[in-house]
């Protein structure tokens, strides 16, 4: 199943949560979808929910609109909030009342409950449940309908490691089976090891969306040379940023710019290269960190000095 | 033939089915169903004491009557907590994307809320019916029906008013603990008081003009008034914030 999130935009009151997002997540693909507290993941996943109404855009699964599935419950799970249960049902009444909302039998709950490893604890009422197990009920509740399309919003949250590893291992695998997964949260080396694409919205705005791969080659290039010291001299004097770092054997320049225009000015300058790379950043958090607005102070502003 | 349990042919269906497990499947609801059985059982006790100890013949619609009480207290507590319970938890979030058609869903609550009136009644009619075809069998005492059908219609009328005006207050508040606030302070204070500050005003204004006219008959304007003031606002802005509300 296809989602496609067109140009959807929201304001409440003079906050403008989300600005023209677009995205899409294909069949049998994860995409994570990331970004800085308050940046408007949670109320752009409300909206493809259709919990929060747009002021405008659209968002289709399969070329329709959500409330035009037949049955939505089999066609998209979502897991947004693991505390919206009603403390004081059972954990298998939990899941009943959503499988019963599917057409679904109570042996489909008994089967879900036990994959999350909640069979044990059926007859417990949701109060007595850590944040754990009520994230596990919630994921429960999202798989119930065997769905074409998975809508989580951060699903880690409160899992053990053992939980995580279910979970990661259990995505993969859904993908494989052609779900389409848009998965929101903040544990990027986690989600680093499973994601195909990455969404990065902040303050509103979606600020990439590539795949993972293609996300973490940046523009930067890493150049080196036996006149280290003019080369860097050349490249200031081009208007370029330029760090010394230490690397490949011995002192290389980083340099904001794309290898052809590095290579290009070195050229014109007559000055000797055996390095010229284009920089990747070695993980999905380096990236996002360079791309999104930092929200804290730093810490040593803290202490008063 | 579609399936009565498919949602796809049968949404209301699925939804009222839900709605009615709803009210009876949490620890608050079935705490509240407790206390109205035992208030009814204690009711039906302290009657059949009365009528023993004054050797008279019990009498089946005063008998209805008293157990309606805890019955006409507790139907709009319930659909107070019907309505507003899925808000107070979050749990809309769940069951408005498992159906996005939120007026399904809402429909299915009040229609839940007055079957569950409808039910209440009949129980307490089977009751008190069976509690007086017992002590006239077992003391051999004239079986007195009073004005029966009368009392059957007062009780109707109330349970079946008084759950759909909780049901239109806890709509358009949304939240428990205030609704069933609003309902008390309306049925036990505003009502009372009214009298007090707006003698002529109050059938207009008192929340129980309209099962009264129902019940009693009467002039028109003020059941119309009462009834527009204390059920469609309410059910008006409840139907507007359920089906138009950013959750």
């Amino acid at each position: 199943m296809t989602l496609l999130v067109n140009r959807i935009s929201k304001t409440f009151g003079a906050v403008q949560a989300v600005r023209e997002v677009s995205f899409s997540c294909e069949s049998s693909s994860i995409t994570g979808f990331i970004g800085p507290n308050g940046s408007g993941k949670s109320t752009t996943l409300k909206i493809v929910a259709g919990l929060v109404k747009p002021d405008s855009g659209t968002v289709l699964f399969n070329g329709q609109p959500y409330a035009s599935l037949a049955n939505p419950g089999r066609e998209v799970g979502f897991l947004l909030d693991p505390t919206a249960h009603h403390p004081g049902r059972s954990v298998r009444e939990t899941a009943l009342l959503s499988a019963i909302m599917m057409g679904h039998s109570k042996s489909r709950v008994h089967e879900v409950l036990e994959a999350v490893g909640l069979a044990t604890v059926s007859r417990r009422r949701v109060q007595t449940l850590s944040l754990g197990m009520r994230q596990r009920l919630s994921l429960a509740i999202a798989l119930l309908g065997e769905p074409k399309c998975l809508i989580l919003d951060e699903p880690g949250n409160g899992l053990d490691v053992e939980g995580m590893a279910w979970l990661n291992e259990a995505l993969r695998l859904l993908a494989l089976d052609g779900v389409s997964i848009l998965v929101s949260s903040h544990l990027l080396s986690e989600l680093e090891t499973y994601v195909d694409q990455v969404v990065i919205i902040d303050r509103g705005m979606v600020v990439a969306a590539e795949s993972l791969e293609h996300l973490k080659t940046t523009d930067r290039t890493h150049v080196s040379g036996p006149e280290l010291r003019n080369i860097e001299l050349a490249l200031r004097e081009a208007g370029l940023s330029v760090e010394a770092h230490d690397g490949y054997g011995s002192h290389y320049l980083e340099v904001r710019a794309l290898p052809e225009l590095v290579g290009e000015i070195l050229w014109k300058k007559h000055l000797q290269v055996n390095l010229l790379q284009q920089g990747k950043a070695d993980s999905l958090a380096e990236f996002y960190k360079g791309i999104t607005s930092p929200e804290f102070a730093s810490p040593n502003r803290t202490d008063g000095e | 033939m579609p399936s009565l349990s498919n949602p796809a042919t049968n949404p209301l269906g699925v939804a009222l089915y839900v709605e009615m497990r709803k009210l009876f499947d949490t620890r608050s609801a079935r705490w509240l169903l407790l206390f109205m059985g035992i208030s009814g059982i204690l009711a039906v006790g302290l009657v059949i004491v009365l009528s023993i100890m004054r050797h008279e013949p019990l009498n089946l619609s005063a008998l209805l009557v008293v157990l309606a009480l805890p019955a006409g207290f507790g139907t709009p507590i319930i659909a107070i907590l019907s309505i507003t319970s899925d808000w107070q938890h979050k749990d809309v979030i769940k069951f408005f994307t498992l159906q996005p058609r939120r007026g399904v869903i809402l429909g299915a609550k009040y229609l839940a809320v007055g079957l569950f009136a409808l039910a209440i009644m009949l129980l307490a009619s089977c009751l008190a019916l069976l509690t007086v075809l017992a002590i006239s069998a077992a003391t051999g005492s004239e079986l007195i029906y009073g004005e029966i059908g009368a009392n059957l219609w007062l009780v109707f009328c109330t349970t079946t008013v008084g759950a759909v005006s909780g049901a239109a207050v806890g709509s358009a508040i949304l939240s428990t603990p205030l609704a069933i606030i609003f309902v008390l302070f309306q049925s036990f204070v505003f009502d009372a008081l009214i009298g007090l500050v707006a003698e002529k005003a109050t059938p207009y204004l008192q929340s129980g003009s309209f099962a009264k006219f129902l019940t009693e008959g009467g002039d028109i304007l003020p059941a119309i008034t009462s009834c527009t003031i204390w059920i469609v606002i309410p059910a008006s802005i409840g139907i507007w914030r359920n089906l138009k509300s950013d959750i």
